[in-house]
């Protein structure tokens, strides 16, 4: 059996934020703005296939920079949090069934593309 | 804590996975068979294919046994934008699986970040239809119609399905619940390809009202509490759900127009 090397915790914790570091700020700026009415989120996206910015629930938005299969993770785990959550305890502030004469949260939706 | 899973067993964008993968998994029926009379049932739903979509209705009457149980049940809801689900059957099973179906569609929008086709959205609910079946068959079935507008092919479509998850793409109209026979009896001759939407509308109004002439589950306009059945078109504009003014003058239209044919008398047959 391979003995591996010896890393201090410390410097293993500094790698590993020096990594995530790193990808942070190679990605594109972003930002996100409080205003009178709400939050705004504004990122700045080349591409037609990745988002930035998406939906995890019915007031909660979620934008990120970095590798992306890392915040796509992270944003797929928040909208399965939120959606298990809601689906529990009908928090949700327009359930297209509870208000059916509305138009359901869906069209609210932006295109693939966001 | 956040759900994750490894590669191999990620649910996807399947809530209903997920929901099982999580182990909150609402349970089946066992198989004794219960007593109907302690089951909330909800009946007769109709939709119609018109020329700009399709219209969905379904009366507001639930009975438990020969009692009844609730008079403003509501059985047609939204499950997206494009489309609609109507229920017949025990209503609690019922109306949790639209509730699941409808966050089940948004949950799959979320995470893939696309729609499902119709076609796909149909495939959903069978699937939800096929796992609730040994509750169908202790006695809670739940049968469902799916409708609505395919944005691809620019149509109006309407799905039947079976308690055992069986999904039919119906071409004309389609109907479910215990006064389905009467109302698709009346729709059947009603029906002519391309129906105006006012046409639509009236028909499914009086199909409506003739299965409640004849069966006693289905409950018809009631002009006195102002209760009407639930009306919905789907068109490219969307799910639209017709208000109680418009119901009410097109009952009230039906009301006069049947009673003019009897001669205007009031007399037993």
């Amino acid at each position: 059996m391979s003995m591996p090397f010896y890393v201090a915790p410390e410097q293993m914790m500094k790698d590993r934020a020096d990594y995530a570091r790193k990808g942070i700020a190679r990605g594109r700026s972003l930002v996100a703005v409080a205003y009178d009415e709400g939050i705004l989120l504004c990122a700045e996206n080349p591409s037609r296939m990745l988002r930035k910015i998406s939906e995890i629930y019915d007031r909660i938005g979620f934008a990120g920079v970095g590798k992306y299969n890392e915040f796509d993770q992270l944003r797929i785990a928040g909208v399965r949090h939120a959606d298990l959550k809601g689906s529990r305890s009908a928090a949700r502030t327009s359930t297209p069934a509870a208000s059916p004469t509305s138009t359901p949260r869906s069209s609210a939706r932006s295109s693939p593309t966001r | 804590m956040l759900p994750s899973f490894t590669p191999a067993d990620d649910p996807g964008p399947d809530f209903g996975a997920l929901v099982r993968r999580v182990g909150l998994n609402s349970p089946a029926g066992d198989a004794s068979s219960t007593d109907a009379s302690l089951i909330t049932h909800g009946t007769t739903c109709i939709a119609v294919r018109y020329a700009d979509g399709v219209v969905m209705a379904g009366d507001r009457r639930a009975t438990s046994g020969n009692w009844i149980s609730h008079r403003t049940i509501e059985k047609v809801f939204p499950a997206d934008k494009y489309s609609g689900v109507a229920i017949a059957g025990a209503a609690g099973p019922a109306i949790e699986m639209v509730r699941l179906f409808q966050l089940q569609l948004e949950h799959y929008e979320k995470v893939e970040g696309s729609h499902l086709s119709l076609e796909g959205k149909a495939n959903q609910l069978s699937q939800m239809l096929r796992n609730h079946l040994p509750a169908a068959l202790s006695g809670m079935a739940v049968v469902p119609i799916f409708a609505g507008f395919d944005t691809k092919r620019e149509l109006g479509r309407l799905f039947q399905y079976d308690i055992t998850g069986g999904r039919y793409e119906e071409s004309d109209y389609a109907a479910t619940g215990s006064g389905s026979m009467h109302a698709a009896t009346v729709t059947k001759l009603g029906f002519r390809p391309g129906l105006t939407r006012d046409e639509a509308v009236d028909l499914v109004i009086h199909a409506l009202w003739q299965a409640a002439d004849e069966d006693s589950a289905t409950g018809g306009p009631d002009l006195i509490r102002k209760i009407f059945p639930v009306v919905a078109t789907i068109t490219a504009q969307g799910f639209h759900r017709l208000g109680d003014d418009e119901l009410e003058e097109r009952s009230r239209a039906l009301i006069a127009d049947i009673e003019a044919r009897r001669g205007g008398g009031g007399e037993a047959r």
